[in-house]
């Protein structure tokens, strides 16, 4: 298998760059086979997606491979219906060049935040 | 405190019917013990699983196998009471550590433990190993919810 985003996951629709930051505006695919289980019911982003989705970001920005390594804290305020919510913005701050990253994400649509973390990755 | 002893009760060809989670979003194969406050499963990790990339099974497996332990031994507990099975959210993941990532083949033991159970709301700490190595450490907030139909 393939990294969520060569699978159709979500797309990229619009990258800035500022200081030591970087927004993403991303768009969802409500019809990725992942929804045919999370949850048959009704398709909600996996949170361990949108964790991904961040990291595969960041080695887009970078053009570096990235294992992830630790986080203080991940919190999770809110559901992602990618049906609803077709479309999600990507922060990432905290960017250095160092071989390790230590990043802050939040990833939002408008007012509302669905996800917010720390996260120490290291460049392969 | 009441212990209950399975012998593989919930294995790979069942495992479906008591969790929320469906194909190809199941990232858990059997529950290997439960007792009241702490679980154990397994996971072989297969090439065509959809959070395995480049041969390896990224941190969003291995998390996602973490809180679909308790998830597998929530609904376990449902399927005795002849309940559905109930949705788990994570909330929270504090002290996430990853130390090893497991590649297609190798087969994950996950153990669970309740820290405290806030009715809904649950704080655990999970772990996970390949052979001797650990792979994940976390504790995390999961909230479980009834289904609610489509």
């Amino acid at each position: 298998m393939k990294a969520l985003l060569e699978t159709n996951f979500g797309k990229i629709l619009s990258t800035e760059t500022q200081e030591n930051k970087v927004i993403f505006e991303v768009s969802l695919n409500a019809k990725h086979d992942i929804y045919q289980g999370h949850f048959p019911f009704k398709p909600i982003v996996p949170g361990v997606c949108t964790l991904q989705l961040v990291r595969e970001l960041l080695e887009i920005h970078l053009g570096k491979k990235l294992r992830f390594s630790s986080s203080k804290n991940v919190k999770f305020s809110g559901m992602i219906d990618p049906n609803t919510t077709p479309q999600i913005t990507v922060e990432i701050q905290n960017l250095t060049t160092d071989s390790t990253q230590k990043i802050k994400a939040s990833v939002f649509c408008k007012e509302q935040t669905f996800c917010k973390y720390d996260g120490e990755y290291v460049m392969q | 405190m009441n212990i209950l002893e399975i012998d593989l009760l919930v294995n790979v060809d069942n495992v479906a019917n008591f969790l929320p989670q469906q194909a190809p979003f199941i990232m858990v194969d059997s529950l290997l013990e439960t007792t009241e406050n702490t679980a154990i499963s397994q996971f072989l990790v297969k090439s065509d699983n959809v959070l395995v990339n480049d041969g390896i099974l990224q941190e969003s497996g291995l998390i996602e196998n973490i809180a679909q332990t308790i998830a597998l031994k929530a609904g376990y507990e449902s399927v005795l009471r002849n309940e559905k099975p109930q949705v788990g959210f994570i909330v929270q993941i504090k002290d996430l550590s990853i130390l090893d990532f497991p590649k297609i083949g190798d087969v994950i033991t996950t153990k669970i433990e309740i820290l405290m159970n806030l009715q809904q709301m649950l704080v655990i700490k999970g772990e996970s190993f390949c052979d001797e190595k650990v792979l994940a450490i976390c504790e995390m907030r999961v909230f479980l919810d009834n289904p609610t139909k489509a």
